[in-house]
């Protein structure tokens, strides 16, 4: 029982922190969490997979802008987090049960070069396609805690776009698996018509991508392969 | 045959990887931190402090002299966090164990 908890309890317990420090609501959460908050705070129900790493991502929106001054590192070092910089030099803050990682979207002709948050006392990682991700959020509330999620028809999309620069074919198989399920999920709930919109309002590359991420989903294809009326 | 690829067996691999390397982290943070826990005695109505620590089979005390508060606060900070490292540790053991079982009955049931 402990092992299946304890993760589950030091997300909420970092959330919580994060909450009352004013930091929360400024930063989205994404990654395999994400399929966990949608189904728990029942924004999606279904047979979403909740197949997923310990690790939670938080987006921070670029510019961060406001005149929030938060230490996040400081705020979690009591729990058991150590700072250790990844191998392009961004922050992680590791703990025995879960690594947390801060993004932020890549821009231009792209960089591997952490970037700074002096707001946060965080350096992140820029990443492609994640300025998809932000342009539309939801606000959920999981017990005291309003937590800020990516869209879901964004999400199941983003899954499946990026599941196609993944190197290992078991990451690859997960991001489709996880970005199916999303999609299933948000058509069950009749926003299909939504779906066809954003994709449809994406560039042809990012499209091709994502119908080759999709292959052999007949249903889903059919979907998108609808144009929204006008 | 091409066997298609395990996402439930990716993320076990990637968990274990994760928890051997956090072990690995915290056994570094442990070195890096001072040794032993601060003993305060109080003789004739002075406060003397000592590093207590084991060694060759048996605890050993170093004094420490008149410490500043500043001091003193940093090695209880440091124990509490030693306490906390050591706990997450032994978390991590069992977890590891845990793992490298689920994935070898994995594999046994695949053959």
């Amino acid at each position: 029982m402990k092992e299946k908890d304890a993760p589950f309890k030091l997300c909420m317990d970092v959330l919580g922190r994060l909450h009352d420090a004013g930091a929360l609501e400024r930063i989205v959460i994404i990654g395999s969490w994400c399929t966990y908050f949608y189904r728990k705070c029942g924004v999606l129900g279904g047979n979403i997979g909740t197949l997923r790493t310990d690790d939670i991502d938080f987006l921070v929106p670029r510019p961060f802008r406001g005149d929030l001054h938060v230490d996040i590192p400081g705020l979690v070092k009591d729990m058991g987090f150590i700072v250790v910089r990844g191998m392009t030099g961004a922050m992680q803050l590791e703990h025995a049960d879960m690594k947390i990682e801060f993004l932020v979207p890549e821009r231009g002709r792209g960089s591997d070069a952490p970037f700074n948050i002096d707001a946060l006392g965080v350096v992140a990682q820029q990443l492609r396609f994640l300025d998809f991700l932000l342009e539309e959020t939801i606000f959920v509330k999981t017990g005291n805690i309003k937590i800020r999620l990516p869209l879901p028809e964004r999400f199941g999309l983003h899954k499946i776009l990026i599941s196609g620069r993944r190197h290992r074919p078991d990451k690859m198989a997960k991001d489709i698996e996880q970005g199916i399920d999303v999609l299933r999920s948000v058509i069950a709930a009749e926003k299909s018509e939504k779906v066809a919109e954003i994709f449809h309002s994406l560039p042809a590359k990012w499209r091709k991508a994502i119908l080759v991420g999709l292959k052999g989903t007949d249903d889903l294809l059919a979907i998108l392969s609808k144009r929204s009326t006008p | 045959m091409k066997m298609r690829p395990d996402p439930v067996r990716g993320v076990l691999v990637e968990e274990l990887a994760n928890a051997e390397s956090r072990l690995a982290m915290y056994a570094r943070e442990l070195n890096s931190m001072p040794r032993g826990s601060l003993v305060s005695r109080n003789i004739r109505g002075n406060q003397y402090h000592y590093v207590a620590y084991w060694g060759g089979g048996k605890v050993r005390y170093e004094y420490k002299g008149k410490m500043v508060p500043a001091d003193i606060r940093r090695y209880v900070e440091s124990s509490k966090m030693k306490a906390k490292y050591r706990g997450l540790m032994a978390d991590l053991r069992a977890r590891i164990n845990f793992i490298k079982r689920a994935l070898h009955e994995r594999k046994r049931r695949a053959i």
